[in-house]
């Protein structure tokens, strides 16, 4: 079981290749899916992450670092303007990067469930995609080629809602 | 476990094989994707991506379609085929509909979307809408009266009449808000609220009411009666008893308080009415109102009210002119554990003196020291009288747990916070726990 006074316990996360990350337990926390692991005592010394590489992962450790060294919300309803604003440039900054590692943080945080993340990643890729055409669109997100609408199919949808592709 | 997990996922990084990753995640996580695009239009559209895209759309929990530049005659034929076509081809219950349309729609039309918004269990329904020149009331349809899923309905129909005749009642609505609606039948309104016995909320924002000869509000679950109407027409509220909260927000009254008599008189009443609420909010310009009509004038409820019995949490904003309203208002509310201060505009010299002075007496100075718990400085600019307050209430304030100093001048603010600050950081503070904030509005 977790408890307040294990906040300075360690935690070793090892990625695909092989890197290990010994984080606080506080910070691990953030993880939903590690979490519920931290209190089902099924989580041992070291939690093999076989399907997140080292960048990414350093990427997601950084990230929750920051997250839970801020005051929550839910704990103290008037938490400090500065420290919302800082965690939100914050989150600006962090979301500067390429799609593809947008893609793979958004596939580990959905992995490791962290709420926070996901949110974080859908509205990133949202922004990206906004305002452009269902071709751009497709390039940007690497839409699967094979998984293409038969171009009937496609006609009749644009036809349906002549109105959104005007 | 992880064993598994990691079997699922034969990860390489997707720059080197182009794998499409997006399209593997699972659908509620491509909605939330969707849901933070601009617009249904542009959801609707991602339809044509790939197969995995084509029908995702269909179960986002919201829809809000928003159009509101000119179009051609074709052009709103199409607009009009869309929403219904939007509407009727999803395969999940609504949670919310939302749709400013502008004058492109005609009452039929609007009807229909209703309708069909109801054939899919819509929880909210957020219709902006403009008939034109049609000079009929719009009547809202009988299957709304059956829907058991509405929770929220909120109209804007650029004073358009609305008429209650076949909606008569709700048995699931808790929040109703009229937004630039006309209102003519006072009764209809009134058995309309009656029958609504979940209602928690009743907003009235910019109705036009000058035909009522008085509204009766008067449901039994009522907790946030919300007014904000302008001049409040010449009608008066009757308020049901168990109302809890009371939110009063007046705008831009200066003709209707020069020369409509009524308006005093209806300011005395709404705050009579609302005289026995837990919560109380109350902005500059009602505050301004009860100043000016409730003292002078010549009111059958006799002006200001002689107890706010309830009275638990107090929202204010005042200035300089306006302490004395404040230290009535204070002085008849003997359960007050909650009072959060707003300060608006200047605070003068002659004002300061005037404020000390009437706290001398005992009885008001322990109301107002133990119960200011939030006192906010809107508009400062540093200025000393305004310090002079906060010292005031830093050194006598035992309950006070923030202060804020909210500047407007972005100028100002960066020369002379830090200096304002440091003067306040050495007030004597009554109170141990008081947060000091500084920050830019706007």
């Amino acid at each position: 079981m977790s408890t307040s006074s294990s906040s300075s316990k360690k935690i070793v996360l090892k990625s695909a290749d092989n890197e290990t990350f010994e984080i606080d337990e506080i910070v691990a926390l953030e993880s939903q899916a590690i979490k519920n692991m931290i209190e089902d005592e099924c989580a041992d010394n070291v939690i093999p992450l076989g399907n997140i590489d080292s960048k990414t992962l350093s990427k997601i450790i950084e990230y929750c670092k920051k997250h839970a060294e801020s005051p929550k919300k839910d704990d103290n309803a008037d938490i400090d303007e500065k420290a919302v604003e800082d965690l939100k440039s914050f989150d600006a900054e962090f979301a500067k990067v390429d799609m593809p590692l947008i893609q793979d943080i958004l596939m580990a945080a959905n992995f490791l469930n962290i709420d926070n993340l996901i949110g974080l990643m859908c509205r990133t890729i949202a922004d990206r995609i906004k305002g452009k055409t269902p071709e751009e669109i497709r390039k940007i997100l690497n839409i699967n080629k094979n998984d293409l609408l038969s171009p009937e199919q496609e006609a009749k949808a644009r036809e349906e809602n002549s109105w959104a592709f005007d | 476990m992880f064993l598994l997990f990691n079997k699922l996922f034969r990860k390489k990084s997707n720059v080197v094989n182009g794998v499409d990753y997006i399209s593997n995640l699972p659908d509620p996580i491509l909605h939330l994707i969707l849901s933070r695009l601009h617009s249904t239009k542009e959801v609707v559209r991602t339809r044509v991506l790939s197969t995995r895209w084509r029908n995702l759309w269909t179960s986002i929990p919201s829809l809000e379609i928003c159009e509101t530049k000119p179009l051609s005659a074709l052009q709103k034929n199409q607009f009009k085929e869309f929403v219904y076509w939007v509407l009727a081809n999803r395969t999940l219950d609504l949670d919310s509909f939302t749709l400013d349309c502008g004058d492109h729609c005609d009452m039929s039309t609007i009807l229909r979307l209703i309708h069909v918004a109801v054939i899919r269990k819509v929880k909210q329904l957020d219709l902006t809408f403009c008939l034109r020149d049609t000079g009929e009331d719009f009547v809202l349809p009988r299957c709304l009266l059956d829907c058991d899923s509405l929770e929220v309905l909120k109209l804007d129909m650029f004073m358009c009449y609305l008429s209650l005749e076949s909606f008569t009642g709700s048995k699931t609505l808790k929040v109703l808000v009229l937004d630039n609606v006309g209102l003519c039948d006072h009764d209809s309104v009134r058995s309309f609220l009656v029958y609504c016995p979940l209602l928690e909320e009743f907003s009235l924002i910019d109705c036009q009411t000058d035909d009522l000869d008085y509204l009766h509000i008067s449901c039994p679950n009522l907790k946030t009666l919300r007014i904000n109407n302008r001049g409040l027409g010449y009608y008066k509220e009757r308020l049901c008893e168990r109302l809890m909260k009371a939110v009063i927000e007046l705008e831009d009254m200066e003709q209707k308080n020069e020369f409509d008599d009524n308006f005093g008189v209806t300011v005395c009443e709404l705050f009579f009415q609302v005289s026995h609420v837990e919560y109380l909010s109350i902005n500059y310009l009602f505050v301004e109102s009860i100043s000016s009509k409730c003292e002078c004038f010549n009111c059958p409820k006799k002006g200001f009210p002689e107890s706010l019995p309830s009275l638990k949490t107090l929202e204010i904003t005042i200035d300089g002119y306006l302490l004395d309203v404040l230290l009535r208002i204070l002085k008849c509310s003997p359960n007050l554990d909650f009072l959060h201060l707003i300060f608006y505009k200047d605070i003068s010299p002659d004002q300061y003196e005037a404020f000390v002075e009437e706290l001398v007496e005992v009885e008001t100075m322990k109301i107002l020291t133990h119960h200011l718990k939030k006192v906010e400085f809107l508009e400062f600019n540093g200025e000393r009288e305004t310090l002079a307050i906060a010292q005031f209430l830093f050194e006598h304030g035992n309950a006070l747990e923030e202060i804020v100093f909210s500047w407007r001048n972005e100028d100002r603010y960066c020369k002379k916070s830090r200096k304002a600050m440091n003067e306040v950081s050495k007030f004597y503070k009554a109170s141990s726990v008081v947060k000091v904030i500084t920050l830019l509005k706007d």
